[in-house]
């Protein structure tokens, strides 16, 4: 399978004051297209931080990272906007909809920002079924469980049909029957629509939901154990 | 637009603060100039129906009347019927009542209606023939709601209202000339000559002989055609006072917008990050902004107007007799100075939100 991101010596260091610190440390990463990755570490050793330059909300000090041919490293802020917007798609812990608008709402306005017409009716009902939101359209986020809240946010991440998606800590504010929820959602719609998946987690019950689980420390990546799962989905995508 | 929306519905303490200084501003603005081109026109307007065909009055006086109180003696009157070309003269003096707040002319009848033609048209009762008798307009009438035989005090002097005249001419209150002259401690003096030429033909050169020709040089002379425009550029710090005004109503809704957009996106801070994971440009953040701004002052201006609509509808039930006059080349140019204050006060938060970055942004408390 073709690879989706390339990242490769990866260093990011924060000045705060007049002290460095740094946050990523030389991180080698590949990701291939429709791969579920988990990413595990102890708090700050850089998982957000990873997220955060994979989307190309903030800029590395050094290295490249490439999401499918485009260097975030050596891009504008305007070209990383706009691959953020053709390509990637986020989901947060704290679910991070507009509490002002309805689920409806949160959804046109990604469609809105991304433009029109790149995707078509069919999908998004297709997304909307699985998600099981259907009747949940016309309702504000505050109207909604923890759990709707996180599939509203799940469908306006996958509502533009980007390649990639980069979840942080997506069960973090939900209980256990939620988060089963969410999560298999997010493996089925990574299994229909075949969108690459990272997903940061300090729960080893939510990596295991993934086809590679990453696990960094003190900005580095120690190991990629290779996981059953992604056995089994190479082996459905080479069928 | 749904987001903006429920933006400006979120707060609505700070949304109705914020359109209620928008529309303060339009308010004072058209109160302002709708009441002082009211007041010129009007004045222009029975100046005009006077039918004179110049107007002639002391050195350094104005045309705005209840603005100066030079006289000049009466004897001038044969000097200008002397002069080639003048057919009528017809003095007056002028006193402004502080009482009505508005201006008491002293006339001849005989030279007046000599001068005006039609003259003035008593529709009921008759002209003043005793020196304390008077004449009101029917506006005054029916502001005042007057009958005959009502009394005035004029300079400490009580004048029986013996007859109502047309309304639209002169002033709202006529007595004779020679009481206001001598309760004026004017004896023998007048504020303005009314002049009536042969012909029309005959105008222009009365008028360029009585500016450069001895004794009548050095004395304001002024068309009949040109008494509004004449009356515009004499008014005081008209023009100084009108910018002053609209510069104040411009600083209040600037700041205010200034203001309520800055606290909107340090608020929105969060909202912001999110937009921008989305993939929200800057310009598509500064376009958000900038339109809830506009909505807020568009909004602004359709209340000030409706208010201003209301206010001299108030105005005019209390002061019947005050004029205003809103055109619609002020009332787009207050949506223009409005929308112009709107778009000014946003484009600093407009900027900072979309310099904002998005890290810092999603993790704002």
């Amino acid at each position: 399978m073709q690879d989706i991101v390339t990242i490769s010596n990866l260093t990011k260091i924060y000045r705060i004051g007049k002290v460095d610190v740094p946050a990523l440390r030389g991180v080698n990463l590949r990701i291939k297209r429709g791969e579920f990755i988990a990413v595990m570490g102890p708090s700050g050793c850089g998982k957000s931080t990873l997220l955060h330059i994979m989307g190309g909300l903030l800029s590395p000090t050094s290295g490249d990272v490439l999401i499918e041919d485009r260097n975030l490293g050596r891009c504008s802020d305007r070209e990383r906007t706009e691959i953020r917007r053709a390509k990637i798609g986020f989901v947060f812990q704290r679910f991070n909809l507009f509490s002002t608008i309805s689920a409806r709402e949160n959804l046109q306005l990604a469609r809105q920002i991304r433009g029109n017409g790149t995707f078509d009716t069919h999908t998004v009902e297709e997304i909307l079924g699985i998600l099981g939101l259907q009747d949940k359209m016309d309702h504000k986020p505050l109207e909604m469980s923890g759990g709707e809240q996180q599939r509203v946010a799940l469908a306006r991440a996958l509502i533009n049909r980007p390649a990639l998606i980069l979840a942080d800590e997506p069960t973090g504010n939900l209980d256990t029957v939620n988060s089963q929820i969410v999560l298999t959602m997010l493996r089925d719609l990574n299994l229909r629509f075949n969108q690459t998946v990272v997903m940061i987690t300090h729960n080893s019950e939510a990596a295991s939901y993934a086809h590679r689980i990453v696990e960094m420390r003190d900005g580095q990546i120690l190991r990629q154990p290779r996981s059953e799962l992604l056995v089994e989905h190479e082996d459905i995508f080479s069928r | 637009m749904g987001l903006i929306i429920a933006n400006v519905k979120k707060r609505p303490t700070r949304t109705i603060v914020s359109i209620l200084a928008v529309s303060l501003g339009v308010v004072m603005i058209l109160l302002f100039v709708g009441l002082t081109q009211g007041m010129l026109k009007d004045s222009a307007y029975r100046t005009q129906n006077i039918k004179a065909d110049l107007l002639f009055q002391p050195p350094g006086s104005s045309l705005l009347l209840a603005l100066n109180n030079a006289t000049m003696p009466i004897r001038i009157k044969d000097k200008l019927l002397e002069v080639d070309g003048i057919r009528h003269v017809s003095p007056m003096l002028h006193q402004f009542s502080k009482q009505s707040f508005s201006l008491i002319f002293g006339i001849d009848p005989q030279s007046f209606n000599q001068v005006s033609g039609d003259g003035i048209i008593v529709m009921e009762g008759r002209l003043f023939q005793a020196p304390f008798e008077c004449i009101v307009d029917d506006v005054y009438q029916q502001s005042h709601h007057t009958k005959l035989g009502d009394t005035l005090n004029i300079l400490n002097h009580t004048f029986t209202i013996v007859g109502f005249f047309k309304s639209g001419i002169a002033a709202r209150i006529l007595v004779p000339l020679e009481t206001l002259q001598d309760l004026n401690d004017s004896k023998e003096k007048a504020s303005i000559f009314y002049i009536k030429c042969d012909s029309d033909s005959r105008i222009e050169p009365v008028y360029q002989h009585l500016l450069h020709v001895d004794p009548f040089k050095g004395y304001n002379v002024t068309r009949a055609s040109d008494i509004y425009k004449v009356m515009a550029s004499n008014l005081p710090g008209l023009k100084e006072f009108t910018a002053a005004i609209i510069v104040s109503a411009v600083l209040i809704s600037f700041l205010v917008i200034l203001l309520t957009m800055y606290t909107t996106i340090t608020e929105r801070t969060r909202e912001i990050g999110i937009l921008k994971s989305l993939g929200a440009s800057k310009g598509y953040i500064v376009n958000l902004i900038l339109k809830e701004s506009m909505l807020l002052t568009v909004v602004g201006v359709g209340v000030g107007l409706v208010l201003t609509f209301l206010a001299t509808r108030v105005l005019h039930m209390l002061y019947p007799s005050l004029p205003f006059e809103i055109r619609l080349e002020w009332i787009i140019y207050v949506a223009f100075i409005a929308l112009a204050s709107g778009i000014f006060g946003s484009t600093y938060p407009a900027y900072r939100a979309a310099r904002q970055d998005p890290v810092e942004a999603l993790m704002y408390e």
